[in-house]
């Protein structure tokens, strides 16, 4: 039985000069020695004008708007092609990561349940969770929305692309932690998410943050939305919560699942964290639009980060009532000195 | 000895249950109020249906398990020698069908942020986030899939410069424009070109039939990604149904889905219609398929698409008149893809793929499948073969231009079909106006069709939209150059008439010799008609300016957010 497709042959070997010159991708300058599959799958997917479109883009909005408009952001680069997301994600290994999280997660819990662990939480802790963890989900919902949204205007792929995933990860955060108050209620009686909901709504604790991400829904600049969202709500609240209060709180009171949970958390905030300190050092260090960019990013930061600290601050008596009553003021210290570190190397200020 | 139980995956959660939960993740803002980028002229009633209801942790490792199958595919196609056994003719044509079907995951994926942004329903929100991430999957599976024939095919030349040809190349360049309508515009009716037309009707046939096409042709890396992708398109009809009911409940609503549809349902036709029905038909080397162009279109798009779906919406309350998809199969009968790919052929030199000359075999299928098509276009695909070889120092491309119908302003295309060009004398801004007016210019259609979507749609299409506008009085071969379809020696073509490899390649020299002056068809046709040119080799659009004032208004481009507090001002438009 032939193996060989039941095709005529047309054209058998080709002929003319080398074929070993043609086989990558040349429409753009690779940021290493050789392009990446990052690279390959992901740059000059969004056509652009400056570019390689060769004309304006073909169709308008009705208020004349373009395609994609530099005016969308107050921030200035004459080739955001050139930005590369340090993580080099793409949608496979955006894949890779999130699935093994979810899985990490899910056999997380059933070794825990296998050792009867969940059976022997504090009782303390187990109604600390009941009354507070799910608020937490609320944050990174708020998040997901507006990153969801900002990705349309991203002035190129290798921005956009992130930016969708970063939506990504908000989602799933914010579903690992419903899922994970279902998986308590099997040892612990019911943790209804109406009445974590309702806290988020009313309980004052919460009201600065979410004044704030209901606030980032009114922004029509998706840059500003990336820095009100990760450069000021998420290191200084998210990290907060997620780290200082769970991750940290679950290792304190013998809990080993919260941690887990948490802890896939910040391994894709890391992620986030590298892909802004590498846009931000894109953007200050352009040579012509460097200065601009900074006094816009300051200016950002100046508005948001004092919200963003009263957000934080609120949240005190959160911490006051974790069972083995940890040091607010030290977390709150911590993930500030972060932040001025982070910032510090691009002549940024966080003392607004 | 151990007492533990081992470890077992937790229970499986009710699908119906854990939405429930996460649903409640939504809640409506009191501190400020949201501000649309894009709004909407539809009234979107509160109450919507998620249709996808997906949860991250069943989501992400499915399409994880999904990814692993295609990536696995291509490893089996370097073992197998794939690239060197598949028809060398399909592998051509998959260069520009790769680059189109790709732009169309990006726009795809832009009109789903478009829609969170404009659609306040928690419910169809989170179907469109999902959406997103799966069109940033298709974007990475068919850029992974050009990666792969760049590397592996026979003939990497095209592939090497895939993105960069795809908007100047005048067959792919309209695709570009036809699939910026998936993110541009009212975001109801961008999904409705999207979702409901686009994913509904079209991806059966160009990620179903047409993978099935190249099977035939030895090529299984295609498939074996594009089934892939499809696979994830059904929760995307889901979700172009589910925003469909939802603005249906709305009676308000219902004069703009019966206008939006029309429109969404033509532009589609205009430029996947012919451009799907050439890549089939006119470079498939295996002729085994029972199934033509025309077969494969009534059969997914006549049968499971209009009359399953867009007949039924009458019940509903929406009726949808017929006249224009019945114009749509009209013209396909009349020959709209032979048509326009004899316009493919003939420039043959200004595309970044190669065309193949016809066997016996090629026109015994087209006059079995499309009775008379010898006696319409058999000459013409003869001539094509006789003047393959560039001693022959002759092109079809000179004729063709000298007869050559003028573009439409509103697809791109070519208006191939006579009876149906139509024309109007306007300004700059798309207003009618007299001949002699200052800045008249003539804009052709290819059909009254595009003249509606144009004349209703105002400042949708500006600028310098006409293709050979700005080669008007170029030496060809100069055009190529510029076009940058040129191998790396500098002198060899990319696009070539022949996959033959006993006949020499075409060069810059060879086209020179032929001594071609391109020409405008659109300004040839407006000066035998006494009409007034449009001028846009100027560049400038007139709705530039109003974009300015717009978008300065509202607080883009360098004014500090005004922090939205409520009852402050919008930045566009308050949502309804």
């Amino acid at each position: 039985m032939s193996v060989t497709p039941p095709v005529h042959h047309e054209g058998g070997a080709p002929t003319g000069p080398s074929r070993d010159e043609a086989r990558t991708f040349e429409w753009f300058d690779p940021s290493g020695r050789r392009a990446s599959h990052y690279e390959d799958v992901t740059v000059d997917t969004q056509p652009s004008p400056e570019r390689h479109l060769g004309r304006e883009y073909s169709v308008f909005f009705e208020d004349g708007r373009s395609t994609w408009d530099s005016r969308s952001t107050a921030l200035r680069h004459d080739d955001w092609f050139a930005f590369r997301d340090p993580n080099e994600l793409w949608e496979r290994t955006f894949y890779q990561g999130g699935a093994s999280y979810e899985r990490q997660i899910e056999e997380t819990i059933a070794v825990a349940r296998g050792d009867g662990q969940p059976a022997r939480l504090r009782p303390e802790w187990v109604e600390y969770l009941r009354a507070n963890l799910q608020q937490e989900a609320f944050v990174e919902q708020g998040l997901w929305l507006v990153l969801a949204s900002a990705a349309r205007d991203a002035l190129s792929d290798t921005v956009a692309h992130f930016v969708v995933f970063d939506a990504g990860f908000k989602q799933r955060q914010a579903q690992a932690v419903v899922l994970y108050a279902m998986d308590l209620e099997e040892d612990h009686g019911e943790f209804p998410i109406e009445a974590a909901r309702q806290s988020w709504l009313d309980d004052e604790p919460w009201q600065p943050a979410r004044a704030y991400v209901e606030r980032l829904a009114t922004v029509a600049d998706w840059a500003e939305v990336l820095v009100a969202a990760n450069l000021c709500l998420e290191p200084v609240l998210g990290v907060l919560l997620r780290r200082e209060l769970y991750e940290r709180g679950g290792a304190t009171n013998e809990d080993t699942v919260t941690p887990v949970i948490f802890h896939a958390a910040q391994t894709e905030w890391q992620k986030v964290n590298r892909f802004m300190a590498a846009l931000v050092g894109f953007l200050v260090g352009h040579e012509t639009h460097g200065a601009h960019n900074r006094e816009v990013l300051q200016g950002w930061l100046d508005t948001w980060l004092p919200q963003a600290r009263a957000a934080a601050e609120a949240l005190e008596p959160l911490f006051a009532a974790r069972p083995d009553e940890p040091d607010f003021g030290a977390a709150r210290a911590l993930v500030e000195g972060e932040l001025a570190a982070s910032l510090e190397p691009f002549g940024l200020r966080v003392d607004a | 000895m151990s007492t533990t139980t081992p470890p077992t995956r937790t229970r499986r959660r009710s699908i119906t249950k854990t939405h429930d939960r996460i649903s409640q993740l939504s809640w409506e803002p009191t501190y400020h109020d949201p501000v649309t980028r894009y709004p909407t002229r539809y009234h979107m009633p509160r109450k919507a249906k998620d249709p996808m209801k997906q949860i991250m942790r069943e989501y992400l490792p499915m399409e994880l398990e999904k990814d692993e199958r295609v990536f696995g595919g291509h490893d089996a196609a370097v073992r197998s020698g794939m690239a060197e056994k598949a028809s060398q003719r399909w592998l051509e044509i998959l260069k520009p069908f790769v680059q189109v079907t790709n732009f169309a995951e990006v726009a795809a994926g832009r009109c789903m942020s478009l829609l969170i942004d404009a659609v306040p329903n928690p419910e169809l929100r989170n179907g469109y986030h999902v959406q997103f991430l799966d069109e940033v999957r298709h974007t990475g599976l068919q850029m992974s899939l050009g990666r792969w024939y760049t590397k592996n095919a026979p003939e990497p030349y095209g592939w090497n410069i895939g993105a960069q040809a795809l908007a100047r190349d005048p067959v792919t360049g309209p695709g570009v424009n036809m699939l910026s309508h998936f993110m541009v515009g009212d975001p109801i009716q961008c999904a409705f070109t999207l979702m409901v037309v686009a994913e509904t009707a079209f991806t059966n046939v160009a990620f179903v039939a047409l993978p099935d096409v190249g099977a035939r042709n030895g090529d299984f890396a295609l498939p074996t990604t594009y089934l892939s992708v499809q696979s994830d398109e059904a929760r995307h009809i889901s979700n172009g149904y589910a925003t469909l009911l939802t603005v249906l409940q709305d009676d308000r609503n219902h004069d703009l889905i019966v206008r939006d549809l029309q429109q969404a349902w033509w532009i589609n036709h205009a430029f996947l219609d012919p451009f799907t029905g050439a890549v089939m038909e006119y470079f498939s080397e295996d002729r085994s398929d029972p199934e033509c162009y025309r077969d494969k279109w009534d059969r997914w798009i006549r049968d499971d698409w209009y009359r399953a779906y867009i007949v039924k919406l009458g019940k509903l309350g929406v009726d949808i008149p017929p006249d224009m998809f019945e114009r749509a199969r009209k013209r396909i009968l009349g020959g709209i893809h032979h048509r326009q790919g004899m316009f493919g052929f003939a420039s043959w030199m200004l595309h970044f793929w190669r065309f193949p000359q016809y066997t016996e075999t090629d026109f015994e299928y087209f006059e079995r499948n499309y009775p008379g098509w010898h006696d319409e276009y058999g000459d013409f695909f003869e001539a094509h073969n006789q003047l393959a070889d560039p001693r022959e120092g002759a092109l079809m491309l000179s004729a063709f231009l000298a007869e050559a119908p003028p573009l439409c302003w509103t697809c791109q295309l070519p208006g191939v079909i006579d009876d149906d060009i139509t024309h109007r004398v306007c300004d700059a801004h798309g207003n009618n106006c007299s001949p002699s007016a200052e800045g008249a210019g003539t804009r052709f259609y290819c059909s009254k069709e595009c003249q509606w979507l144009d004349e209703s749609n105002p400042g949708r299409y500006q600028g310098d939209r006409q293709w050979f506008d700005r080669y008007d009085g170029w030496e060809l071969s100069e055009v190529v150059r510029d076009l940058g379809f040129i191998r790396p020696d500098g002198k060899t073509l990319i696009g070539q008439p022949h996959v033959n490899p006993d006949l020499p390649l075409w060069t810059l020299e060879d086209l020179r010799r032929c001594e071609v002056e391109v020409t405008s068809p659109n300004r040839v046709a407006a000066q035998a008609m006494g009409l007034p040119v449009l001028n846009t080799s100027a560049g400038g659009r007139s709705n530039a300016d109003l974009a300015n004032a717009t978008l300065a208004r509202n607080g883009f481009a360098g004014a500090p957010s005004p922090g939205g507090l409520r009852g402050e001002t919008a930045l566009l438009a308050p949502r309804p």
